[in-house]
């Protein structure tokens, strides 16, 4: 195997000191690291995704990952810190053999010397304690890098599964779309049942060069106490594209997340969405952030939340119009179904240019009565009636998203909602 | 037995009283219609009639198939064979109509993933008039007034209740709506042996529906019950003052809008 690179072990060195000293994040919890195992077992390569045990299966099928890998172009399985399976598929090798590289994130440093440029470029590792750990500290994570002008036509399938008791799993990934490519990627995030707690501490950079267009959508199933801290930031250029998909249905101890995506292109866009089910004692703070650099940028944050039990959810999101013609909106509404949980919305616009138009709307209250009334008057009982308002409000159709990946992803929400209600 | 029996019915909002005895009998198969002014007391009686909370029945009885409802919650009654089309019905986003309508008529939402032909949903828009493409739309979002009366028949169609009750059905619709809305009213009338109690303001829809009897509500009771031409030609002609021993200036307002040719 190929050394690391030298630029690599310096910067690595640096974050380590940086580390002894670095701060806490500005939002969620604190979470002390160092109670996390780094040391988590190894875990073999195999050759086929079924070779995997069915409980690995399970658990990323509930994410969005397809074990029979129809339509999609490509799989990147992570078992903790093990690259354990990583295929191209057949529609992809026969279409577009050259079009697309994905590698485990520690093989392309080795690989391409030009990665240094990307590495902790599209966000600061001195941002906080969890960035500059994944600095220090990173182990494996997917580099997806699509060549130019190539449509990637099937989703990239990413699955990250995390099963040791008190292990911490830190990769670093990397999406980098040059110009005129295209591509979906669909990260799966989830967690062994029996395994208790651990934590996930990621860095995910996304550069979107000219006329590119990237969608990312992340699912995640996390453990009732697992501790969850993925940063991520994003650069989209000249008309390119980004859009992030976020959606949350389980439980979990606390996640604190907060990507910001800079338009630094004139006519760049980006769009988030996140749906978010709030449960049991789950603490989530999760934002999104658009800085508009450049003339004539586009974006929008669209977050729907429910929130039961006796969760707290914060969420946050935040535009800042530096530029003429830039167009940001913010929507945010939150169902609250427990008188023992909290919600919160956060939004915030910032103009710095006269011709900017920031607006938002914001929603934070319980079902309204008259939907609830309504749907009672078709013979469905209260419960049911709940149900389905719940149901229809997190299923939401979700623009750009593929079909059968909206299908999935309602076929989540549906068994989500029923197994609550 | 009639279908429907109201027994000196009296029904207070907010401690207010609105409803001070009101009584109304339907048999099976007959179409009434409630007229009256605004704030008479109209939309209050059909809110009481299918179960709304806030509506509380401080006297009487309200008797379908004999069983009083009273008692009932709103989706109990609506399985007892009430089916109520909302003038101004709420939209509630990711709800497929499609699914709406399945659960009318007590089947499971679509499940897409199945990759068959949906048609229980698809046969009920297509009969309101509601092209195939409303079956994936979200429930009332971004219909317009039309469209939303047409979706509200194809769920209580597909309800196939006993007694349909229409509040408004007319308001802001076209002309070539209300023909349809009307003339399908009718036949699920006449098909299914079902009884009607229609809410209206105009006699236009009455071209189409076959309306057996006419009631006139004033001040939160029935004021006068006839063949609902006789009612109908007086009010054009004398507005609800007809009925009322002092004509306060609001009623002859009222009139106005009665008179032929006039819109909303």
């Amino acid at each position: 195997m190929k050394e690391l690179p030298k630029w690599y072990i310096e910067k690595r060195k640096r974050a380590q000191e940086l580390l002894k000293s670095a701060k806490p994040a500005k939002y969620g919890p604190d979470i002390d690291l160092n109670i996390f195992n780094m040391q988590v077992p190894a875990h073999e390569k195999v050759d086929e995704i079924t070779e995997l045990s069915e409980n690995v299966r399970d658990a990323s099928r509930a994410v969005g990952t397809r074990d029979d890998e129809v339509y999609r172009s490509g799989t990147y399985f992570q078992h903790d810190n093990d690259v354990v399976y990583l295929k191209y598929t057949e529609w992809l090798k026969e279409n577009l053999p050259e079009g697309l590289v994905v590698l485990n994130t520690d093989d392309a440093i080795r690989t391409y010397p030009w990665v240094e440029n990307y590495w902790f470029r599209h966000l600061s590792m001195g941002l906080d304690k969890y960035a500059t750990y994944v600095a220090a500290n990173s182990v494996g994570g997917a580099f997806v890098w699509v060549k130019e002008g190539v449509n990637v036509g099937y989703p990239l399938q990413a699955c990250l599964y995390l099963g040791t008791d008190k292990g911490i799993q830190s990769p670093h990934n990397f999406i980098i779309a040059e110009p005129g490519s295209k591509i979906h990627i669909i990260t799966g995030c989830t967690v062994n049942p029996e395994c208790k707690t651990a934590a996930h501490v990621a860095a995910t950079e996304i550069h979107v060069k000219e006329g590119a267009e990237v969608t990312l959508s992340m699912i995640h199933s996390w453990g009732q106490n697992f501790h969850v801290r993925p940063r991520m930031g994003a650069t989209v250029e000249k008309n390119g594209t980004l859009n992030m998909n976020y959606v949350l249905l389980n439980p979990v101890k606390s996640i604190q997340m907060y990507p910001t995506v800079i338009l630094k292109g004139e006519g760049a866009r980006a769009s988030f969405r996140n749906l978010i089910l709030s449960r049991k004692k789950s603490n989530i703070d999760v934002g999104s952030s658009i800085i508009f650099s450049a003339e004539g940028t586009r974006g929008e944050i669209v977050s729907r939340a429910v929130i039961m039990d006796e969760s707290t959810i914060d969420m946050r999101g935040v535009l800042k119009g530096n530029k003429p013609k830039t167009h940001g909106h913010l929507e945010c509404r939150a169902l609250l179904l427990s008188d023992n949980a909290i919600a919160r919305a956060h939004p915030s616009l910032e103009g710095r240019s006269k011709e900017t138009e920031m607006t938002h709307e914001a929603a934070v209250g319980k079902i309204a009565d008259e939907q609830l009334y309504y749907l009672m008057t078709r013979g469905l009982s209260e419960s049911e009636a709940t149900s389905l308002i719940v149901r229809g409000f997190l299923d939401a159709d979700i623009p750009g998203l593929p079909p059968e990946l909206q299908a999935e992803i309602s076929k989540i929400v549906s068994m989500t909602a029923e197994e609550v209600m | 037995m009639s279908l429907l029996e109201i027994k000196d019915l009296h029904v207070e909002v907010n401690g207010k009283e609105i409803l001070s005895g009101v009584n109304l009998e339907i048999g099976k198969g007959e179409v009434h219609v409630l007229l009256g002014p605004n704030a008479s007391g109209k939309t209050t009686l059909v809110m009481t009639l299918i179960g709304m909370p806030f509506y509380r029945v401080s006297r009487g009885e309200i008797l379908f198939n004999g069983i009083n409802l009273v008692d009932l919650s709103i989706d109990k009654r609506a399985r007892k064979g009430i089916g109520f089309a909302f003038q101004f019905p709420p939209a509630i986003s990711g709800v497929k109509l499609r699914d709406i309508i399945r659960l009318c008529g007590g089947k499971e939402p679509w499940d897409p993933s199945k990759g068959q032909e949906e048609t229980f949903a698809t046969d009920a828009l297509k009969k309101v008039g509601l092209a195939k493409n409303f079956r994936d739309r979200e429930l009332n979002v971004g219909f317009s007034g039309g469209e939303r009366k047409r979706s509200e028949l194809a769920q209580i169609f597909a309800m196939n209740p006993q007694l349909l009750v229409l509040d408004e059905p007319d308001s802001g619709v076209d002309i070539d709506s209300l023909k349809l809305i009307g003339g399908q009213v009718d036949s699920f009338i006449k098909e299914t042996g079902g009884s009607l109690l229609l809410i209206t303001h105009h006699r236009h829809i009455l071209q189409y529906i076959d309306a057996d009897l006419a009631h006139v509500m004033c001040d939160g009771k029935i004021v006068v019950s006839d063949h609902p031409e006789n009612i109908l030609s007086k009010i054009e002609e004398q507005g609800y003052c007809a009925y009322v021993e002092v004509c306060p200036p609001a009623l002859k307002e009222e009139h106005k809008k009665l008179m032929p040719g006039s819109e909303e």
